[in-house]
């Protein structure tokens, strides 16, 4: 079983880290640079260049507006914007300082820039508190940042006006120090050099270039969040949780990197410790910690809300159309889904790792038979890149506002064994492509799509209804049996409801849908669970018809109230045709069923099927053939089964109403005796 | 060196796993520090610390139900009700194997008169359980560390395995990021990962030579247990 947890999230960013990624993805990947919500902030770039005691100030803006759908909106610079690695806080107060700056490069707000031009309360408010924050600037004394603060603001002061608007603006303030290792200065146009990124030209000496050294970046990201774990407890020369080997210096994971972890919640922290001594139970050392950070910016970038539509079909209430018809997409809660994937021993590898970076890349379509894709199989729109047996799958899904810590958890499906997710997926495929149009022709039914038959949740939820739905999903998942009884209780139920509005075409849609779901679960007994017999799918009912529509239909082949019910539907749709025939009326309506009652299988028996004969001949009816020595066989079966007929009503009222409603593709069976029982289709 | 083995049954439990914080996972079967603690319970030591090791074997298949519970507040101010979901497992089973110098006999005699000082339950005082002795073993040996495949009842340390021999007819399932040891005062060290199946049957599998110490693989009766 493996958690979303840190040791997981540590074994899946260990590869990232150490794999062959470049430095520019890497920092993508750390930062929020590509982040929504962080484009417009690349609209006001402040580039402050201080050299020798010189200095001046740059206005960028990295990107372009662009008119989408009537609104104007901004497209930012996808090469240049990793050359501004910043950071979106993480709830909190945002015009704040907050955390640990890995260098000095800093989100402007609203209230940032208009305070420009106040150089004192500027240099107060925004740039003490961050440059004390920041790693590159923490050897440096207290005076030597004052001075470098007096001298950004005052240089920022000069220019304020220049750039003030009325409107509300964000922006990036970079502070270009040529005396810290990450900036470098070079004469010469770098080009796409692998760690080498471009700032601007200088202006304090122009013909020159300004560079980001991306390593050196990458190293000062880890620091900065390594300290920043600090706060809630270190320890020098202690042994690592997570490496067991001794570090010369430790740090609680216990922190808002990965909110999972967010401290704020105090348990479990021991009433023991004291605030800053979380590092008593969990202590990580610097390598394991940087792969950790790795992990969880792999993890947020790759977790995606499961679709409305989705959602609608597992929690919507399945026991009644009505209901479930009057639900918007959007009434449901948001539920993210993560996936995960981890070998189930020590180690990693290099296909892991371009997995990874396969499934960064977000596509969804699969490149090979052998990918999972997740949206069929558990409703978030991810592809898994193939994996062998030898790893295991896993999927979180969580509820809630992450920003604020508040999340909760709606299921984990652990150690999903990637082969068995393939063939699932496969039998899912092949309901779509081709079983559900058998089905539909069956019924006589256009050939369409049936949306909730498209992906394991909503086929399961639309079956088990949704108080299954993860445990349901678990055990699919996990090659564990699944029962029927909800199924034909909530098929039943929707079919009496639609029966009472006379809604015959909604019940044949019900019918589709049980069918499908019972080839799905034929096909995962027989190719999963590796069982044989097991549930009758349409097609085994064939024989079945074809011995009805002979009259050889005896009581041995009414060994289950299944195929009694069956039966039953097939007698009384026959029977049914006649009497419209002759009467106008419909028999199942006028007198089976009273009014707004629930059909139940003694009202079919006694209201039924044993007042055909009496009908009959009271009309001088001309029933087909086939049809007094079913109807004796059936009868039969009713005394035989008598006791069965209560416990088991869900399954016979489904099979009753499979029988009555293909009965009517089944148009041949009158022919035989005599011309008088045309099935002439009443509407 | 003397061993034994107990039985603990419940129909919740709940290992509370410390890298969650608002919602409440928990690991998928009794931690060994738990596994310990739960022999300090009965003992009646407090901040329980021992070098003697347990080993753990499921009874019952691993199942568990994300749940949504009233609980008190975060923080230690004024405290307010909110809805927590809290992982439970459900129908939990073990036979907990124990050896060591220092508290088996003791262990032994409290079991076998059915007295347990503390209440015992299943990681939360909400999923009690009572410890059944199930067998004493007068000798448990240190097995060997020839490199040939075994087959083991216990969960298995994936530091210990140098290769599984997967079988059709099992379900693995890795679990990480157990603490390993608890030195007192409410500290631990040290993680452990563990491979199982998910119903609790056996692993084959052969052992790394050069192991851990800590991870000892050990003789009771004719059973390979993996002791932490």
């Amino acid at each position: 079983m493996i958690q979303l947890l840190a040791e997981s999230i540590i074994r899946i960013g260990r590869p990232i880290k150490d794999g062959g990624m470049p430095c520019r993805e890497k920092i993508r990947l750390l930062t929020d640079v590509s982040s929504e919500n962080c484009k417009n902030f690349f609209r006001h770039v402040f580039l402050i260049e201080l050299a020798g005691g010189d200095s001046c100030l740059q206005q960028l803006e990295l990107g372009d507006m662009a008119l989408e759908n009537n609104k104007e909106t901004f497209t930012v610079d996808s090469q240049r914007n990793v050359t501004f690695p910043i950071f979106y806080p993480n709830g909190g107060n945002p015009l704040h300082a907050q955390g640990i700056y890995p260098l000095p490069c800093y989100l402007l707000y609203d209230p940032h820039l208009k305070a420009l031009g106040e150089k004192e309360q500027f240099k107060k408010e925004f740039l003490s508190p961050r440059l004390n924050n920041t790693l590159q600037y923490r050897d440096m004394t207290l005076s030597e940042k004052e001075l470098l603060a007096d001298q950004v603001a005052v240089l920022l002061a000069a220019q304020a006006t220049e750039f003030i608007s009325e409107d509300k603006q964000l922006g990036i303030l970079m502070i270009y120090d040529a005396r810290l290792n990450v900036f470098q200065e070079k004469q010469d146009w770098m080009g796409e050099d692998e760690t080498l990124m471009w700032i601007n030209e200088s202006r304090l000496q122009p013909g020159r270039q300004l560079y980001l050294d991306g390593e050196e970046v990458l190293q000062c990201i880890n620091q900065a969040k390594f300290y920043e774990a600090a706060e809630l407890g270190s320890e020098k020369n202690a042994v690592s949780t997570f490496s067991n080997q001794p570090a010369a210096e430790v740090v609680s994971i216990y922190n808002k990197a990965w909110l999972w972890l967010s401290p704020t919640w105090d348990m479990p922290r021991s009433i023991y410790w004291q605030d800053d001594e979380w590092t008593k139970g969990i202590k990580v050392d610097a390598e394991s910690y940087a792969a950790y950070f790795y992990g969880v910016q792999f993890l947020k970038e790759i977790q995606v809300p499961v679709a409305s539509a989705v959602l609608k079909e597992m929690f919507a209430p399945v026991t009644s159309v009505e209901a479930k018809k009057n639900m918007k997409a959007t009434s449901f809660e948001s539920i993210y889904g993560i996936p995960l994937v981890l070998p189930l021993t020590d180690g990693g590898s290099q296909q892991l790792f371009a997995n990874y970076r396969r499934m960064l890349k977000k596509d969804s379509e699969k490149q090979s038979n052998s990918d999972l894709h997740l949206k069929v199989l558990a409703g978030i729109d991810r592809v898994v890149p193939e994996i062998g047996d030898e790893h295991r799958l896993t999927i979180l899904y969580y509820s809630g506002d992450l920003s604020r810590g508040n999340m909760h958890i709606r299921a984990v499906i652990e150690d999903i064994v990637p082969s068995v997710a393939g063939k699932i997926e496969q039998i899912l495929h092949d309901l779509k492509v081709s079983e559900t149009g058998k089905i539909q022709l069956a019924f006589g039914v256009a050939e369409q799509a049936v949306y909730k038959t498209q992906t394991l949740p909503a086929l399961l939820a639309n079956a088990f209804g949704p108080g299954y739905v993860w445990e349901t999903l678990q055990a699919a998942l996990h090659k564990e049996p699944l029962r029927l009884e909800r199924l034909r209780l909530t098929t039943a139920r929707r079919l009496n409801e639609l029966a009472n509005k006379e809604d015959t075409w909604q019940m044949v849609q019900e019918l589709i849908f049980y069918y499908s779901f019972l080839y799905f679960l034929h096909q995962y007994e027989q190719k999963i669970l590796q069982k044989q017999g097991g549930v009758m799918i349409l097609s085994d009912w064939d024989e079945f018809k074809a011995l009805y529509s002979q009259g050889r239909l005896d009581l041995c082949h009414l060994a289950s109230v299944e195929q009694l019910g069956f039966t039953a539907g097939l007698l009384l749709r026959q029977f049914h045709n006649s009497y419209y025939q002759k009467t106008g009326k419909d028999f199942v309506k006028q007198r089976v069923m009273k009014f707004g009652s629930k059909l139940t299988p003694a009202m079919i028996w006694k209201n039924g099927l044993l007042r055909c004969e009496e009908l009959a001949q009271q009309w001088n009816m001309k029933l087909g053939a086939n049809f007094r020595p079913v109807l004796a066989q059936a009868l039969l079966g009713f005394l035989a089964k008598q006791d069965q007929l209560v416990p088991e009503k869900d399954s016979f009222m489904t099979a009753f109403w499979s029988g009555y409603l293909l009965y009517k593709a089944d148009k041949k069976n009158d022919k035989t005796e005599e011309d008088g029982g045309n099935d002439n289709e009443q509407q | 060196m003397k061993g034994l083995a107990f039985d603990v049954r419940g129909s919740i439990g709940h290992f509370r796993r410390p890298d969650t914080t608002a919602t409440q996972m928990t690991y998928p079967f009794i931690t060994p520090t738990a596994a310990k603690g739960l022999v300090g319970a009965i003992l009646g030591v407090e901040d329980f610390v021992t070098a003697d090791q347990v080993g753990i074997e499921l009874l019952r298949p691993v199942r568990t139900v994300a749940q949504q519970m009233s609980m008190l507040g975060k923080g230690t101010g004024a405290a307010f009700n909110r809805p927590t979901t809290i992982e439970l497992l459900v129908n939990p089973a073990y036979r907990i194997y124990y050896t060591g110098e220092e508290y088996t006999e003791q262990l032994a005699t409290a079991l076998a008169e059915e007295r347990s000082v503390y209440t015992t339950y299943l990681g939360a005082a909400y999923a009690l359980t009572k410890p059944v002795l199930h067998r004493i073993y007068p000798e448990v040996v240190r097995a060997a560390a020839a490199e040939q495949e075994i087959e083991s009842k216990s969960v298995v340390p994936t530091a210990l395995i140098r290769e599984i021999s997967l079988k059709t007819d099992r379900y693995y399932c890795r679990a990480g990021g157990y603490l390993r040891h608890y030195k007192g005062g409410r500290t631990f060290e040290k993680s452990v990962d563990f491979l199982y199946e998910k119903d609790g049957k056996s692993i084959t599998f052969i052992p790394r030579a050069d192991a851990s110490p800590e991870l000892m693989l050990a003789k009771f009766g004719e059973e390979f247990i993996c002791l932490i």
